[in-house]
């Protein structure tokens, strides 16, 4: 009986945990996983089943090395799947996905004609050179974004300064 | 001193060099104006971006609460005993596979049922509400090989490369256990009734389950018994459907 009670008790200390880490990180992968195409709906789907399999994966025992990672990671994957069924589900439209923002008194029409430019740029950049922006852009470190693309930190470093330097310059031309 | 890569300043800007060659380069950067400039470059184009970024999506999200509350009641639903299950250890088996020379012989037309003394069918103490709350995962190729080569060795099957794949008669999607009781080599090549149709059904019946049009119990049941036949009767055909042969359950993601 005690025994149960201590499994619950830890149980309920996992769930908490992982609320929290929800808290921190669903609006982060709600955004990455939208900058893939991922229509909200879905984004939203996909994020509470890679918390899902945190929190089984924390039950286990396993690993607790780099957790920003490894959540990134399982939603980059299950991001990649749900675009292999995509054939079943209507393309999303990458300009409905990312609409123009919102006007904002701050913000001149220039200034957010030129960030709409940016952003259109930067969508025609190959596929991993945006995902690595993107990953930078929420703040993960090069080693984590290496991870959770499954490729070198050279690779992430030279992605990063030649997307960014093909985003700003294409603009500047403009 | 070297040129200075446009990779190494941004790695520089982003503080994610080593410290030894991160002071080596500030040293360099300092008095080298070019690089200045592409490293000034550098920086001002991350800064843009991630302004314009933010502008296109935060918009976006909704409220937190309801998807938070949504989180947790799901987690409540995994059973505690998930964490003794032997998956949590296993050498990721994908798809363990075999051969044996008499598998060519094979009329391609019958198909491989698991015998029903080795392989009965086992399932986990599971709801249909728990079933139905963890995610249709793909625990389905993590069979350990210790416990696979048992399975071989029960059929009496010498194991060879990509010839079989150790399935679960009932799928875990559908509380089906890891258990030799539950586990047969089934061959990729048994014809029109291979493991993809298998897996369209094991889709199927799932679907039907959380939908509540049919038991979870009566599902484990009909799949366990006679797999076909189950094939047979909810897809109202004498034959796989086409797009089923090749249907795949996605490859493992961790």
């Amino acid at each position: 009986m005690t025994r149960n009670l201590e499994i619950e008790a830890e149980r309920q200390t996992l769930a908490d945990e992982v609320t929290k880490l929800f808290q921190a990180y669903r609006g982060p992968l709600l955004r990455y996983l939208m900058s893939l195409g991922v229509p909200v709906a879905v984004g939203e789907e996909i994020v509470q089943e890679v918390f899902l399999s945190l929190f089984q994966h924390l039950q286990e025992g396993k690993s607790r090395a780099n957790l920003r990672g490894w959540i990134f990671r399982v939603a980059h994957n299950l991001a990649l799947k749900e675009r292999q069924r995509g054939v079943r589900r209507p393309q999303v439209d990458l300009d409905e996905q990312y609409p123009c923002p919102a006007p904002d008194p701050e913000n001149s029409a220039a200034e957010s004609q030129r960030h709409r430019r940016l952003m259109a740029v930067v969508r025609a950049l190959p596929q991993q050179d945006q995902q690595c922006l993107h990953l930078r852009a929420e703040g993960l470190r090069y080693r984590e974004i290496a991870e959770v693309l499954g490729i070198s930190l050279g690779a992430v470093a030279l992605a990063l300064s030649r997307s960014v330097l093909k985003a700003t310059s294409a603009e500047a031309v403009r | 001193m070297n040129h200075i890569s446009d990779a190494e300043l941004m790695m520089l800007a982003d503080n994610e060099l080593p410290e030894d060659r991160s002071a080596e380069v500030r040293r360099h950067v300092k008095d080298c104006w070019n690089c200045l400039a592409r490293q000034a470059e550098l920086q001002g184009g991350l800064a843009e971006f991630l302004q314009a970024r933010a502008g296109a999506f935060d918009m976006q999200l909704s409220a937190i609460d309801g998807p938070a509350a949504l989180l947790r009641a799901r987690m409540k639903a995994v059973r505690p005993e998930r964490r003794q299950l032997p998956w949590n250890r296993l050498a990721l088996v994908a798809a363990v596979a075999v051969a044996g020379f008499w598998w060519l012989q094979w009329d391609i037309e019958h198909p491989l049922k698991p015998d029903s003394r080795l392989t009965p069918g086992a399932t986990m103490a599971m709801s249909r509400e728990e079933v139905c709350a963890v995610p249709d995962a793909d625990e389905m190729r993590l069979v350990p090989a210790s416990m696979a080569g048992q399975v071989f060795n029960s059929y009496g099957i010498q194991p060879t490369p990509r010839i079989y794949e150790v399935d679960y008669l009932i799928a875990p999607a559908l509380g089906g256990a890891t258990d030799p009781k539950n586990l047969w080599p089934q061959p990729y090549a048994a014809g029109v009734w291979n493991a993809g149709v298998k897996d369209a059904l094991e889709s199927h019946l799932r679907d039907l389950v959380c939908k509540g049009a049919i038991d979870l119990s009566t599902a484990q049941r009909e799949i366990a018994t006679d797999w076909i036949a189950a094939y047979r009767k909810y897809f109202h055909t004498d034959k796989p459907l086409s797009a089923h042969a090749s249907f795949r359950k996605d490859l493992p993601w961790e």
